[in-house]
C-alpha cells in the first residue's frame, strides 16, 4: 500500500504532539509554577530551548504543559460530539423522512447557528470562565457536526442492496445500524474526528486567548499568546513559539485526516483534461 | 471512399496497454458498428479519435480524417474538429447535459463556438434541429431545462446537438443502453434516418449485437483492446469465423432448458395490491401529491415455476418486489405466501421471511464490503430459530459455494476480490442457503455482459431443476425473460396488461402495449444467425 | 437566563451600600419590578420590534449600543468575505485545472497552513510586520466613517485580512474539489467533445456548477466568521459588536451579552436563508414547477 505524503507528514506531526504531551505528564525541563524574575525574557539557549517569558518561566516547558490542556479539551469535546452526534445521526438516518428525523435535523441546524465561541460566551456569562466551559462549548458544537456527517453517510448506505438483504434476513433497524451501517461509515467518522480534533485545538486556543477558557496559572497556548500580545514589539519569541506550536499540531491532525481519507478512498485521477 | 482511417493505433494508460494495433476505415455515409463486452476498449477507441483521453495516457499510431493526420494535432487544433467535423454522442443522456443550462442554449453552443453565428440565429437553428429530432412543441418552444425531459428526450437533444454543424462523422457510444427498449427503437430509427438523409458516417459502439444487426452496414468485433474481426455485417454474422464472435452470437437469445411445471399448488398469491408514492415528506406540507405506483395487481405463483415479470422503467416492478419482500407498506390488498400474510416491516415473523430470498441487480451494492464471504452468505441463518454451530455453518457455506461453482476457499475472501459474474454467484449462494421456497431475481442478470449472463442463466435453471425452486424473475429485458420463464406477466404503469405462457405472450401478444414491446426488441434474424455453419 | 445568575443587576450597579429605596427605583427604571416570567416575555417580544431592553451599565437602550457598533462589524465581515472569495476562487480554479501537478500540490499545502493558523495569532503577526516594523498600517482602532471612506477601509484591511485567511483557505479547497468533481461529469465531456477548449468548458460548464457547494460552505462558514470577528475586533481594538460582548461580560451587563448573541444567531439564520435563495438562482432544478 502506498501512503499519501499528507498521511505520513500528518502522522508524524500528530505523533510528536502526542508524545511530547504525554511526556509532560511525568517530566518537564523546568517547573512552570515558580517565577524567576531574574531569568526573564531570555533568548533561546541550551538551558531554555525556546527562551523564557516575562516571569522567567521556561517557554518550552509551558508549551509542553499547555499541550495537556489542548489535548484534553479537544479530546473530550470530540468525544462528546461522537457520543451524542453519532447515535443521533444513526437514528435520523434509520428513520429518514419521518417526524423524528425532521426534529433531530432542525435541532441540529439550530445548534449549528451558534458557533462554539458564542456558546462559550453564553456559558461564561452564566457560570464564569473555566476549562470545563471550553470543553462544553466546543463539545456542544461538535454534536451537530457528527450528527450530520453520520446521517449523510448512513443514508447513502441505507439505500444499498445489502441493507435490503439484511432486512430480508429479519434484522431490525438497530441491529442493521450497528452491524452494517456503523462499520461502513467508521472511516469517515475517523477522518471527521481528526478534523474536529484539530478544530477543537484551534477553538480552545481562541477561547483561552480571549480569557474564556483555562484560567491562569494553568498554562495554555491561547493564554500564552494573549499574555505576549503587549510585549510583541520587544519580545516576539513569546508570541512566535506558541503560535507555531498550534499551527503544527493543527496542521498535523488535518493532514492526518485528509491523508486517511485519501488512503481509504483513492479517487481515480484519470480525468479528461 | 474512406473518410476516417485508423492505422496501427496503440493506447497506454499509466503505461498499461489498453488498445493493441487498432486499424479500421470508416467510409463515407456508412454505419460501422463496433461490438464488444465491457473492458474491450471500444469506448476508448471512440475517445481516441477525438483525442479526449484520460490523463496519464500515451498513444502511438495514426488517425487520418479526410486524408489528414489528426492524431498528432494539439488540443487547440483538435477543438476545431470536435463538434464541427466529428461529433460524439454519449451513453448517459441524463448526465451528459448540463443541468444548469437550457437545452436550447446547449444545442446552440457548437454554433457559437465554431460558426461565427449570432446568438439569436444560433438559437433559431437550435430550435429547428430540436424539432427535427421530433421533440414535442412544448419542449422546443419553451426554455426547458434538462431535468424536465425524459431520458429518451434528453438523448434526442444530444442528437440535435451533434447535428447542428452538419458534421461528417457522428460517433455514438452506447447511445441507447440506458434507455427502455421502446425508447431505444425510436432513437435508433431517428439516428439511422438522419444519418442516411445527410450522408453522415456513423460509428456506432454498443455491447448489443442485436442493435448492430438492425443498423450497421459493417461490424468490428473487439475483445480486450483488439479488433478480432471486421467486415460486412452479414458476412461476419453468418460465417462466425472467430470463436469469440461465435460465443457472443450464441449467447444472444440463449435459452437454457428448463422443465415445465405441472404443479397447481399456489406458493405466493398477490391479491388486488395497491401502493402509492407520496411526493412530499416534509413536516409542514400535507401529504397531497400521491401517485399510484401499483394499481390493483393480482397474480399467483405456483410451486416450481419460473414466473417472469416484465416492465419498463417506472412500471412499478421494483416496488412490487419490495412489497413482496415486506420492505414496503401495502396500501390495499394482501400478499400471501403459503397462506400466511406478508406484512410490511414486520421482521419478527421469521417463518415467513425464511420462505423467501432475493438476488439484486447491482453486484457491487449487494454485499457489505467489510464482511468476509462466509459471513455474507451466512447472514440469512439469522432467520432460523435453531442455533447452529460454527461447524454447521461452515459446512453449509462450503456446500452453497460449491453449488454455485465457486470453491470453499473463497469463503475467507472479501467481496471486492470477485468479478461481477462471481458476485452474482455469491448472491445466489446467499439466497440458497436457508433453502427458501421462493427466490426473487430482481434484474439479477441485467448488469452482466452477454456471455456471463448466459452462464448465470444456466446456473439458475440448473439449480431450479435440482432443488425444485420457484423463481420470480423480474426484468426490463423481454428477450431474457422469454428465454427463462414459464409464464410471463407484463406490467405497465402499475397495472398488469397481459399474463400468460411465456412462449404464447411473446410470439402472439394480445395487448397493444405488449405488441409494441415485443416489436421493439432488437433481434438478429434467423437468416443471419444460421446462414453459415450452424454452431450448436 | 438572566434569572439563574447570582446577584441582582440593580444591586450590583449601585454597590453594596445602596439604600433599598434607591435599588427599588432603579429596578423600576430597568423594568425589573415585574415577575420573572413577564420580564422574559417582554424581552423576547421586544426583540422582534428592535427593542432589546436597556443596558444595565450604560443606561441606554441596547439597540442604540448595537447600532453604534454595527458600522464597524458589518463592513469588517463584508470586507473579509470579499477578500476571501477574491483569494479563494482563482486558487481553486488554478489548482483544479492543474489537478495532481506540483503547482496544485503546493497551493493545497498553503491552504492547509491557512486553515491551521489561528486567526488571532495571524493578526498579531500582521501587526508585528506591517504596523511595528514597516509602519504601513496602524496597529488598531478605526477613525470613524465621517473621516472618509478610504482611511477607514485602510484601518480595516489588516483585521479583514486576518479574518479572511482561514476562510479563503477553506473556500479554495472546496472550490477545487467541487471543480474537479464537475470536470469528471459527463456534461463536461460533452462540452469538450463539441469543440470547447478546456478553459471555455470550465467557464461555461464547470464554474457555475461548482459554485453550488461553494455557496453552501460560504453559508456554513458565516458563523465561524462571526466568531472570528469577535476575537479579531479585540486584537485590533475595534469598537465593534465583539468588543461590546466582552465589555458586557466583564461588566456583568448580561442583557447586552444575551441580546447581541441573539442578534448574531439571527444573522446566521438570515444568511443561511439568503444562501438558500441563491441556490434557486443558480440551480433551475430547485425552482418549483407549476
Amino acid at each position: 500500500m502506498k501512503f499519501p505524503i499528507s498521511f505520513i507528514l500528518g502522522f508524524f506531526l500528530s505523533l510528536i504532539f502526542f508524545v511530547i504531551t504525554m511526556i509532560s505528564f511525568f517530566w518537564v525541563p523546568y517547573d512552570v509554577e515558580t517565577l524567576n524574575i531574574a531569568n526573564r525574557l531570555k533568548e533561546p539557549s541550551f538551558e531554555n530551548l525556546l527562551g523564557t517569558d516575562h516571569f522567567g518561566r521556561d517557554i518550552f516547558s509551558m508549551i509542553m504543559i499547555g499541550g495537556q490542556t489542548s489535548l484534553s479539551v479537544a479530546l473530550i469535546a470530540v468525544g462528546l460530539g461522537l457520543i451524542f452526534g453519532v447515535p443521533l445521526g444513526l437514528i435520523s438516518a434509520s428513520l429518514r423522512g419521518s417526524l423524528i428525523d425532521d426534529i433531530i435535523m432542525r435541532g441540529n441546524d439550530l445548534i449549528f447557528a451558534f458557533p462554539s465561541l458564542v456558546i462559550a460566551i453564553l456559558i461564561t456569562a452564566v457560570f464564569g470562565p473555566s476549562a470545563l466551559n471550553a470543553i462544553i462549548a466546543i463539545g456542544i458544537f461538535n454534536i451537530p457536526v457528527f450528527a450530520r456527517v453520520t446521517r449523510g453517510a448512513a443514508i447513502s448506505i441505507w439505500t444499498l442492496d445489502f441493507i435490503s438483504s439484511a432486512r430480508i434476513a429479519g434484522k431490525g433497524s438497530f441491529r442493521i445500524s450497528l452491524e452494517h451501517i456503523l462499520p461502513n461509515i467508521l472511516n469517515l467518522l475517523i477522518v471527521q474526528g481528526s478534523i474536529q480534533f484539530s478544530l477543537g485545538i484551534l477553538a480552545e486556543a481562541g477561547l483561552s486567548y480571549v480569557g474564556l477558557g483555562v484560567q491562569p496559572p494553568t498554562p495554555s497556548w491561547g493564554r500564552m499568546l494573549a499574555d505576549s500580545q503587549t510585549m510583541i514589539s520587544f519580545a516576539p519569541n513569546l508570541a512566535l513559539f506558541p503560535g507555531i506550536t498550534i499551527i503544527l499540531a493543527v496542521l498535523g491532525l488535518n493532514l492526518l485526516g485528509d491523508g486517511t481519507r485519501d488512503l481509504i478512498d483513492p479517487r481515480s485521477q484519470d480525468k479528461i483534461k | 471512399m474512406s473518410i476516417l482511417s485508423i492505422k496501427d493505433f496503440n493506447l497506454y494508460i499509466r503505461e498499461k496497454q489498453i488498445l493493441h494495433d487498432i486499424s479500421f476505415d470508416l467510409n463515407q455515409g456508412e454505419v460501422l458498428g463496433i461490438a464488444g463486452e465491457s473492458g474491450s476498449g471500444k469506448s476508448l477507441t471512440a475517445l481516441s479519435i477525438l483525442n479526449l483521453l484520460p490523463n496519464y495516457s500515451r498513444k502511438a499510431g495514426y488517425i487520418y480524417f479526410d486524408d489528414k493526420c489528426i492524431s498528432n494535432l494539439n488540443d487547440k487544433e483538435m477543438c476545431k474538429i470536435r463538434g464541427k467535423d466529428i461529433s460524439l454522442i454519449f451513453q448517459e443522456p441524463m448526465t451528459a447535459l448540463n443541468p444548469l443550462k437550457t437545452i436550447k442554449e446547449q444545442v446552440a453552443e457548437p454554433l457559437l463556438i465554431h460558426g461565427n453565428c449570432s446568438m439569436k440565429k444560433s438559437l433559431d437553428i437550435a430550435t429547428y434541429y430540436l424539432e427535427k429530432v421530433e421533440l414535442p412543441k412544448t419542449i422546443t418552444s419553451n426554455n426547458s431545462y434538462p431535468h424536465e425531459l425524459s431520458g429518451g428526450q434528453q438523448q434526442r437533444v444530444l442528437i440535435a446537438k451533434s447535428l447542428v454543424l452538419n458534421p461528417r462523422i457522428i460517433i455514438a457510444d452506447e447511445p441507447t443502453t440506458s434507455l427502455d427498449v421502446t425508447t431505444q427503437k425510436g432513437i435508433l430509427d431517428l439516428l439511422k434516418n438522419l444519418v442516411y438523409q445527410k450522408g453522415i458516417s456513423l460509428l456506432l459502439i454498443t455491447h448489443d449485437l442485436a442493435v448492430l444487426a438492425q443498423c450497421a452496414d459493417r461490424v468490428a468485433i473487439m475483445q480486450s483492446g483488439e479488433i478480432l474481426e471486421i467486415g460486412n455485417l452479414e458476412k461476419v454474422f453468418k460465417t462466425k469465423k472467430h470463436p469469440y464472435t461465435r460465443k457472443l452470437l450464441n449467447s444472444v437469445n440463449y435459452s437454457p432448458i428448463k422443465k415445465d411445471t405441472k404443479s397447481k399448488k399456489v406458493l405466493l398469491s398477490v391479491k388486488s395490491l395497491t401502493t402509492s408514492y407520496y411526493n412530499s415528506k416534509s413536516l409542514f406540507l400535507k401529504k397531497e401529491n400521491k401517485s399510484k405506483i401499483l394499481n390493483d395487481i393480482s397474480f399467483k405463483i405456483y410451486e416450481g415455476e419460473i414466473l417472469g415479470v416484465v416492465g419498463e422503467s417506472g412500471s412499478g416492478k421494483s416496488t412490487l418486489v419490495k412489497t413482496i419482500l415486506g420492505l414496503q407498506n401495502i396500501e390495499k390488498g394482501e400478499i400471501l405466501i403459503k397462506n400466511r400474510k406478508i406484512e410490511a416491516n414486520k421482521f419478527n415473523d421469521l417463518k415467513i421471511r425464511s420462505m423467501m430470498q432475493v438476488v439484486f441487480q447491482d453486484p457491487y451494492g449487494s454485499f457489505n464490503p467489510r464482511h468476509r464471504i462466509r459471513r455474507l452468505i451466512a447472514e440469512p441463518f439469522f432467520l432460523l430459530n435453531t442455533v447452529l454451530t460454527k461447524k454447521d455453518i461452515d459446512e453449509k457455506v462450503y456446500l452453497a459455494l460449491e453449488e454455485v461453482g465457486l470453491s470453499p476457499s473463497d469463503s475467507n475472501k472479501f467481496i471486492h476480490e470477485f468479478s461481477g459474474g462471481q458476485r452474482q454467484r455469491i448472491a445466489i449462494a446467499r439466497a440458497l442457503i436457508t433453502k427458501p421456497k421462493l427466490i426473487i431475481l430482481d434484474e439479477a442478470v441485467s448488469s452482466l455482459d452477454v456471455s456471463i449472463k448466459a452462464q448465470i442463466l444456466d446456473l439458475l435453471v440448473e439449480l431450479a431443476n435440482k432443488h425444485t425452486l420457484t423463481y420470480l424473475f423480474v426484468s426490463h429485458d423481454l428477450s431474457v425473460v422469454q428465454n427463462i420463464a414459464n409464464r410471463v406477466i407484463v406490467i405497465r404503469k402499475g397495472e398488469i396488461v397481459e399474463e400468460g405462457k411465456a412462449k404464447h405472450v411473446l410470439s402472439n401478444p394480445e395487448d397493444s402495449y405488449t405488441k409494441t414491446l415485443v416489436e421493439a426488441i432488437p433481434t438478429i434474424s434467423k437468416k443471419l444467425l444460421n446462414g453459415g455453419q450452424i454452431a450448436n | 437566563m438572566i434569572e439563574i445568575i447570582p446577584g441582582d443587576p440593580a444591586s450590583f450597579m449601585l454597590g453594596i451600600n445602596a439604600e433599598p429605596d434607591t435599588v427599588h427605583a432603579l429596578k423600576k427604571e430597568l423594568g425589573l419590578d415585574v415577575s420573572k416570567f413577564e420580564r422574559y416575555y417582554n424581552w423576547i417580544t421586544g426583540m422582534f420590534i428592535g427593542d432589546f431592553g436597556v443596558s444595565y451599565t450604560y443606561r441606554v437602550p441596547v439597540s442604540e449600543l448595537v447600532m453604534a457598533r454595527i458600522g464597524v462589524s458589518v463592513p469588517l465581515a463584508l470586507y473579509a468575505i470579499f477578500l476571501s472569495t477574491l483569494i479563494a476562487i482563482p486558487i481553486g480554479i488554478f489548482s483544479a485545472s492543474n489537478h495532481g501537478s506540483f503547482k496544485d500540490w503546493s497551493f493545497m499545502g498553503f491552504t492547509q497552513l491557512g486553515i491551521a493558523i489561528p486567526n488571532f495569532w495571524f493578526a498579531m503577526v500582521l501587526v508585528l510586520i506591517f504596523s511595528i516594523y514597516l509602519k504601513w498600517f496602524s496597529a488598531g482602532g478605526i477613525p470613524g466613517w465621517d473621516k472618509g471612506f478610504l482611511i477607514n477601509l485602510k484601518a480595516l484591511t489588516l483585521p479583514a485580512f486576518a479574518l479572511a485567511l482561514p476562510q479563503a483557505s477553506i473556500l479554495a479547497r472546496i472550490m477545487r474539489s467541487a471543480l474537479i468533481e464537475t470536470l469528471s461529469q459527463d456534461y463536461f465531456r460533452t462540452a469538450r467533445a463539441s469543440g470547447l477548449t478546456f478553459f471555455q468548458a470550465v467557464e461555461k460548464h464547470a464554474f457555475r456548477n461548482a459554485l453550488i457547494p461553494v455557496l453552501t460552505i460560504i453559508g456554513l462558514q458565516f458563523s465561524f466568521l462571526i466568531a472570528g470577528a469577535i476575537i479579531i475586533e479585540n486584537v485590533f481594538f475595534l469598537p465593534g459588536i465583539g468588543r461590546l460582548i466582552f465589555q458586557g461580560i466583564i461588566q456583568r451587563d448580561l442583557i447586552v451579552v444575551e441580546s447581541v448573541v441573539m442578534l448574531l444567531v439571527f444573522s446566521v439564520i438570515i444568511v443561511n436563508f439568503l444562501v438558500d435563495m441563491a441556490y434557486l438562482y443558480v440551480d433551475p432544478r430547485l425552482r418549483v414547477k407549476k
